[in-house]
């Protein structure tokens, strides 16, 4: 379970995200769009304990993130958007590290590990040998998500988590956040791309200039809006209207 | 997340799994010792083995010069040498890798969202950073520790007396880079914190080649061999506080003759300890939290940047007329004064380049009446050695893979992104290095003789800054700084320019005095420039094949 009350960022007097409040249950995946600079990557660092907010709160599980930071962090997972790693660790290094932070000791980290490298298709030489520094950026992702659910976290906190990933990869992991939804995690997916969005969660919330636009199932969102699709509603609610005309005259003056 | 009550602070401790603290010193010693850009595991074992190991065996024959002072000096001066020494080192080396480790900018993305207390991100990391220094420290004082056992009046008890006080002045220093940097943060804010750490560790560097000058002189001086232990310049110096203390437990010097400076040393440390490690660490995250706002923070202003105010200057323009220099030039200003990565390396490196020779100046002027003839010509030609390291420098940096754009850009040479780099160092820090020197041996010699052999030696310096290209590809920001020593330019490099440049001040000063000196500065010019278009046709009469040779990702 996932709350948000009132949940405020301001930067230099401007707010990047503005008394924002959410509550995800338990089994749900919420996608979480809007265009860039609107404050999803903000709102995602604030609940996950990495930027302060300057007002309201955010629970995880029942814990506040400010007053009990350790015990709120331990039911969360988190892959941030720039997916950085230690480059000058192995990917094993990485990942031990990681579970000794959660408190998982080697003997029950290194199954765990196996599992996501043959989810992931990952080599464990690869995995032991290489530094990670010299992994592609969708072995970096990989890696950056098996770090994140290696703790088997009650909230899941997704910022592009596609970025990099194969096809392949992209269509198991889609299926594998379904599978965690069903065993009861909150799930919160940060993309721009609305297709993948509209068909893996269960609910959208379009943030707009840091304030919360509309949040329901996306059939539900466009059957409201009278859109044709989510990108179309998209598109409305975030003021980015004549793009025809837009392409047009680009292709016009580039391509005379 | 830094507000927890006493009894919270219990609460989470208990419920903190113990192997959280072990886990990062383990993180963080890997990553300082493998760099944070390293290549490839067993390969980087290897050469940072042999990397240690090196400087391990040159701290330790650093260490030869006060070990040896153990014979001649009194007890105390031989201490204070030996910890004056192993301060000096061990700063400059603290400062040059604390600033990174402390304030590592991607860390807030990999470990602030994991349970980790602040405290023990803080703790973990001091634990390496004073182990790494104490490392350092007791190879530097291994022939110490040998010698004071064997020079009387001290005795075997000198070995585990000066390992404690040489372990008490790494907490101690340790604990005051720590806390001068996150006091830096809290006053200056994240936007000058890079300045303010470059500007901390180039004044480091200077003080290091200024101690190094200056400990053999306060030890011929006497103030030490009559030591008095209320003596105001001696209790300003730390290293005298340790001294002190080994003096005391080996038993040369009673409490009475002691008890000020050692109680200092002891005091400090504690308080030191612990604002640093105690009263700031439970600020910590939020010190990482602003380090990784990135340009949230950013003030808005309509007004155009200072470079791109500085590019219209018409003789910029008119020396920058490739378009392809022109941007490169941009991109090595931007780098030179907005990558902290880079400043960090580049300006604590030229500061000691500049800091030598007016300390020489300064102290051959006691005995010679001024900047004497020979000091001029070092002086000036150590200035030709300012375009040399950062240009190597500039060739590296952790965002080389970048550097994709331009192999994959239809250029027909590297060259042109290469002259516009050694461009930018010429006239932000080459020049501006000359000026500063030739004014200062001007005000020192009381005329205007420095600047005859100066303007030469200055219109030689763009072919010295050709050098580091000469033979080898150069591609701005295009290398990992882990093959940083494969491409370092190498004595020889230097030797030529520091070579070329005293002969040449030689035969202005010469010349000067026959009054032939606007002949020869004509001369130099017309020289100059037939050099930089020989040496710029041999670059582009080499074939570039725009691949990059690793395939990290």
């Amino acid at each position: 379970m996932l709350s948000l009350q009132g949940l405020t960022k301001t930067f230099g007097g401007h707010d990047a995200v503005a008394d924002l409040s959410l509550d995800v249950p338990p089994g749900t995946i919420l996608g979480l769009l809007g265009p860039n600079g609107a404050g999803k990557t903000t709102t995602l660092r604030m609940v996950c304990g990495m930027l302060a907010p300057t007002s309201g709160t955010a629970t995880i599980c029942g814990i506040d993130i400010r007053t009990d930071p350790l015990a709120a962090k331990r039911k969360l997972g988190f892959v941030p958007d720039s997916g950085s790693v230690y480059e000058a660790l192995t990917g094993l290094e990485f990942l031990l590290l990681i579970a000794a932070l959660y408190g998982i000791d080697e003997a029950t980290a290194r199954p765990r590990i196996t599992q996501f490298l043959e989810f992931f298709e990952l080599h464990e030489k690869i995995l032991e040998n290489k530094l990670l520094g010299y992994y592609s950026k969708g072995m970096r992702r990989k890696i950056a998500i098996t770090a994140a659910l290696l703790h088997n976290p009650s909230v899941v906190l997704l910022d592009e988590p596609l970025d990099g990933l194969d096809a392949n990869a992209a269509v198991g992991f889609k299926k594998l956040l379904e599978t965690l939804a069903r065993e009861g995690k909150t799930i919160v997916y940060s993309s721009h791309v609305l297709d993948v969005v509209e068909r893996v969660c269960h609910r959208v919330a379009i943030i707009v200039g840091g304030k919360l636009a509309v949040d329901d199932a996306p059939d539900e969102l466009v059957r409201r809006s009278g859109a044709d699709s989510l990108e179309q509603l998209f598109t409305q609610l975030t003021g980015s209207t004549g793009v025809d005309d837009r392409v047009a005259d680009f292709a016009k003056n580039l391509l005379p | 997340m830094a507000h927890d009550t006493s009894a919270d602070a219990a609460r989470l401790a208990a419920a903190t799994p113990p192997n959280v603290e072990r886990a990062l010193r383990q993180l963080f010693w890997r990553l300082l010792l493998r760099g944070r850009t390293a290549t490839n595991a067993q390969a980087d074992r290897r050469k940072f083995k042999m990397g240690l190991k090196l400087t391990l065996f040159i701290y330790a024959l650093l260490g030869l010069i006060p070990g040896v002072s153990a014979f001649g000096a009194s007890p105390i001066a031989f201490a204070s040498f030996l910890h004056g020494m192993t301060l000096m080192f061990a700063s400059l080396t603290l400062a040059a890798g604390v600033g990174n480790m402390l304030f590592a900018r991607e860390e807030a993305e990999i470990l602030l969202h994991r349970p980790v207390r602040p405290e023990q991100l803080l703790r973990a990391k001091a634990a390496v950073i004073a182990g790494y220094a104490l490392l350092l420290a007791l190879a530097l004082n291994f022939i110490g520790l040998i010698t004071g056992c064997f020079a009387a009046p001290l005795d075997w008890r000198w070995l585990p007396a000066h390992l404690l006080s040489t372990t008490l002045l790494m907490v101690f220093s340790v604990g005051l880079t720590i806390l001068i940097y996150s006091l830096c943060l809290r006053w200056f804010g994240r936007e000058k914190l890079d300045n303010v750490l470059t500007m901390t560790q180039a004044l480091l560097a200077v003080v290091m080649v200024l101690g190094g000058q200056l400990a053999p002189q306060m030890l011929r001086s006497g103030l030490l061999e009559q030591f008095d232990h209320t003596n105001p310049w001696l209790l300003a110096l730390p290293p005298v506080w340790f001294a002190a203390l080994d003096c005391w437990l080996v038993g040369v010097l009673s409490w009475q003759e002691s008890w000020l400076p050692t109680i200092l040393g002891l005091g400090t440390t504690v308080l030191v300890s612990w604002l640093a490690f105690v009263r700031f660490a439970r600020g910590y995250d939020a010190a990482l939290q602003s380090i990784g706002e990135g340009g949230e923070t950013a003030k808005e202003s309509n007004r155009p940047r200072r470079l791109s105010r500085v590019m219209r200057w018409p003789l910029l323009r008119a020396w920058l007329r490739d378009p392809v220099e022109r941007h490169a030039f941009v991109l090595a200003t931007g780098y030179l004064f907005r990558d902290r990565e880079t400043k960090l390396k580049i300006f604590p490196g030229i500061a000691p380049i500049v800091a030598l020779p007016i300390l020489l100046g300064v102290i051959s002027m006691k005995g010679a009446g001024g900047f004497g003839d020979f000091t001029q010509f070092i002086a000036v030609a150590y200035i030709t050695l300012v375009p040399l390291q950062p240009l190597t420098l500039l060739r590296h940096s952790e965002h080389f893979r970048t550097a994709d754009l331009l192999r994959a850009a239809p250029l027909p040479h590297w060259a042109p992104l290469f002259h516009g780099a050694r461009k930018a160092v010429l006239l932000w820090l080459a020049f501006p290095a000359m000026v500063l020197m030739v004014g200062i041996m001007i005000a020192f010699a009381g005329s205007l003789r420095p600047l005859a052999i100066a303007v030469p030696v200055a219109v030689l310096m763009p072919v010295c800054a050709l050098l580091p290209a000469i033979r080898q590809p150069w591609l701005p920001l295009s290398e990992s700084p882990a093959d940083m020593q494969a491409h370092s330019l190498g004595c020889a490099i230097f030797a030529i320019a520091v070579g070329a440049a005293i002969v040449v001040a030689g035969i202005a000063a010469w010349l000067a005095s026959l009054g032939y000196l606007v002949p020869f500065i004509a001369g130099m010019v017309v020289l100059s420039l037939l050099l930089q278009r020989w040496l710029t046709r041999g670059m582009l009469a080499r074939e570039w094949t725009p691949t990059r040779k690793a395939t990290r990702s």
